[in-house]
């Protein structure tokens, strides 16, 4: 033995091992066995998880459900944009210059017109407002050069 | 139980269907092979066979995503290479020969009728003690070269199919064949000048 093929001659003995006999029909039966013990064993949501694994990657959806979603889309986006235009214009309603305005039992308060609100606008309009003191603070007597 | 002829993807196509002896007829059939792999790589019967079960168990429940783009035989070496490597990578040096027993057809074979001649006829040589340099030397290789090693000169197979289980091309199979001999060669000197 001096070179790499008799190195491979004696690998090759080493197939003649084996394990004790009736090792492999004990070994399917403790196969058998695991297996069931392991469905037992994992939860209804592993089973399903498991399955949907296997199940998704090769989940193909037809041409047509694409078409479909894509309508179904459009109709949706048409349908919440019409009605915001309708409450948008009821909103804009002309109510002098207040912002908001309502009207809370007008008939029973006597009231016919909608009462506006002072908003921050309307209290930012007034002029500012400064006292003067008829005489200054200052009591001394004036420099004269 | 199915007759032998049966091809791996009916047995396959059934398993997927939910009928599990399909399966166990897989197992039966490729259990052997699987095992010398495991085993050789190894050196341990009760590693051997845990991850044995390790190995079924994993193709079992991954037998749906087996797109057939191999045969089921390379599909299941891919598995059971890439857990024995991941297993002999974490057991390090801590490991514990238990051999399995020697065929006695050993005897006729023309290989061990050489390798027992070739030595000094003076000194009896011992089929255990064979067994054992052969073991250790296997051991003080790399997993990625033990698993090349056992691929190629214990169980027969070609350069093209280690490389599809190991992803690797052919000429990277045979380097790690060079080199895996040429340690070989030097750790058994010393029993081959004996």
């Amino acid at each position: 033995m001096s070179d790499e093929s008799d190195i491979q001659k004696l690998l090759r003995l080493k197939r003649y091992e084996q394990p004790p006999e009736g090792y492999y029909e004990d070994f399917l039966r403790e196969f058998q066995r695991r297996q069931r013990a392991e469905v037992l064993k994992s939860s209804v949501w592993e089973i399903v998880w498991d399955r949907l694994g296997h199940i998704l990657p090769d989940f193909r959806v037809p041409a047509y459900a694409y078409a479909a979603i894509g309508f179904m889309a459009v109709a949706a986006s048409s349908f919440i944009l019409t009605t915001g235009e309708v409450n948008t214009q009821i909103a804009a309603r002309p109510s002098g210059d207040a912002a908001v305005t309502f009207d809370l039992n007008s008939k029973a308060a006597g009231l016919t017109q909608p009462v506006p609100i002072p908003t921050t606008r309307m209290v930012g309009t007034l002029p500012p407002h400064y006292v003067l003191q008829p005489r200054p603070a200052v009591k001394d007597e004036p420099y004269r050069f | 139980m199915e007759s032998p002829e049966t091809p791996d993807d009916q047995l396959i196509t059934r398993t997927r269907a939910g009928d599990p002896s399909a399966f166990d007829e897989l197992v039966i059939r490729y259990t052997p092979r699987i095992y010398g792999l495991v085993y050789n790589m190894t050196s341990n019967h009760e590693d051997t066979n845990d991850l044995l079960q390790e190995v079924f168990a994993k193709a079992y429940r991954s037998i749906h995503g087996f797109k057939g783009n191999s045969s089921f035989s390379t599909w299941l070496h891919t598995i059971a290479v890439n857990r024995t490597i991941n297993f002999v990578k974490k057991r390090g040096r801590r490991q514990q020969m238990s051999l399995d027993d020697v065929d006695a057809n050993i005897e006729n074979d023309p290989d061990f009728i050489e390798a027992t001649a070739s030595t000094d006829p003076r000194r009896e040589t011992n089929l255990n003690e064979l067994q054992k340099r052969l073991n250790e030397a296997l051991q003080k290789l790399s997993p990625n070269h033990r698993a090349v090693v056992t691929m190629f000169d214990i169980q027969g197979m070609p350069h093209a199919e280690i490389a599809k289980v190991l992803g690797t091309s052919e000429g990277t199979v045979r380097s790690r064949l060079f080199y895996a001999h040429r340690e070989l060669q030097n750790y058994l000197e010393e029993f081959r000048r004996t």
